[in-house]
């Protein structure tokens, strides 16, 4: 450990905090995942996605209109900051240590909207066919890919392109009917 | 207007599944449209659902509930099945129940007029005996055997090649019971039935040994067993006209005879 003593950085606004607060909780798997891509192992990935978020709360340079543009600014910080974390091979900066802590955001309480949307998500994959509901579990719950997909169901891969397509408009439909 | 993005694009771009170059390509193509930026989302969302472990997202439905009397009739036979000496005892006693059923059954659907049909191989075989053709020892020879089959076969070919010969009587009569006794029908001895076709098959035999013998001995016994047909085919009336005929004959089954004739009136309504 080092003897100096870690620079103090203010608490980010509480709105701040809030609007990272979900950005985290619904992006983390998404960057972790574009991570994984430049091949990073699991911790790793987790590691570069909370410098990133910790590095933007300390020293906030830049206003973030929406949560559009924080998952954006954040996935395309994934693939810099893998080089820098190889290049530093694997250490943390002084204000990573001390920020992580402080300003961890993991909240296990959703909030009511998002707890609306977990439910609205839920209806609208209840209410598609049997076909789509498996070829949605294949690809999201089981991992699968196009051709896998089309190799299970005997479907040409077109086809099942094509229906994932038709299914993801028909959930949004459904979901902007809910109000989301 | 730059190209759609496949949905099937965006969803390999959430897992991982492409290159940082083309990673990166398409995130410059989802901030220039907001519709693949919403599919985005929603591919985001799908994709944590289906990752936490207590998302109900991806689950089978539950079941519907039971109805009361279900799950207390469950809960009685978990109950019984977990006693040390109920279970065994109640197997016991649903076997035996079971038999009981089976053997109820049979007696009441039993045809009344069944008990009067038997006949007795040892009562016929005289006539045959006397042959010397060889297909018609054979006959008998099968016939002893219990191979119905095998005797048909030659008593069938005989009478297609001497359909008058001297020996046709005999060979009609013991094909007639041939048939008669193979039309029985039953399952371990249960529900005993006769098998129609072979019945009206019998009766043809035997009506030709009747019309082809002047022997009295031949004719009575054909009759008799003529008779026994009838029965089975549960026509009672032209039963008793066959053994009326076997009575004025005076011969060894007179006796029997009458004593058949009183027995289906005893029997039938």
């Amino acid at each position: 450990m080092s003897d100096k003593t870690p620079t103090r950085y203010p608490e980010p606004a509480p709105e701040i905090k809030a609007m990272w607060t979900v950005a985290y909780r619904k992006y983390f798997g998404l960057w972790t995942n574009l991570a994984k891509t430049s091949g990073l192992s699991d911790d790793e990935s987790k590691d570069v996605v909370q410098s990133i978020i910790t590095g933007i709360l300390c020293e906030p340079k830049r206003e973030f209109e929406s949560l559009d543009h924080v998952r954006n600014y954040v996935a395309k910080s994934v693939f810099n900051r893998v080089k820098v974390v190889r290049a530093r091979n694997g250490k943390k900066t002084a204000w990573q240590e001390d920020t992580e802590i402080r300003f961890a955001i993991h909240p296990d309480e959703y909030s009511g909207d998002e707890a609306k949307l977990r439910e609205s998500l839920c209806a609208a994959v209840r209410s598609l066919s049997r076909k789509d509901f498996s070829i949605l579990k294949m690809r999201f719950f089981s991992g699968f890919t196009l051709a896998q997909v089309g190799e299970f169901l005997d479907m040409p891969i077109s086809t099942v392109k094509s229906r994932e397509d038709a299914i993801l408009r028909k959930m949004r439909k459904k979901l902007h009917r809910s109000g989301f | 207007m730059s190209e759609r993005i496949q949905t099937s694009t965006i969803i390999d771009f959430a897992h991982g599944r492409l290159t940082p170059e083309e990673s990166l390509g398409l995130l410059k193509s989802i901030e220039e449209d907001p519709r693949a930026s919403e599919e985005l989302d929603l591919v985001v969302d799908l994709m944590n659902e289906a990752a936490d472990p207590q998302s109900r997202l991806f689950a089978a439905p539950a079941s519907p509930e039971k109805p009361i009397i279900v799950r207390t009739v469950r809960v009685l036979v978990d109950r019984y099945r977990s006693h040390p000496f109920l279970y065994p005892a109640g197997a016991f006693g649903c076997i035996a129940a079971a038999l009981l059923i089976l053997i109820s059954a049979n007696l009441l659907l039993a045809d009344k007029l069944d008990e009067l049909t038997g006949i007795d191989r040892t009562a016929f075989t005289w006539n045959a005996r006397g042959t010397d053709n060889s297909d018609i020892a054979g006959a008998y020879f099968f016939f002893t055997n219990g191979e119905y089959a095998k005797s048909l076969i030659l008593l069938d070919r005989y009478l297609r090649l001497e359909p008058l010969g001297d020996l046709a009587p005999y060979a009609h009569y013991t094909a007639g019971a041939v048939c008669l006794i193979d039309s029985r029908q039953g399952y371990f001895s249960l529900f005993q039935t006769h098998d129609k076709r072979r019945v009206l098959e019998a009766l043809q035999h035997l009506s030709f040994a009747v019309g082809q013998t002047s022997n009295r001995r031949l004719v009575e016994e054909s009759r008799f067993l003529r008779a026994k047909a009838y029965l089975m085919l549960h026509r009672p009336y032209e039963a008793i006209a066959e053994l009326d005929t076997v009575r004025t004959l005076s011969g060894p089954r007179s006796e029997e005879a009458i004593q058949m004739i009183e027995r289906i009136h005893a029997l039938t309504p």
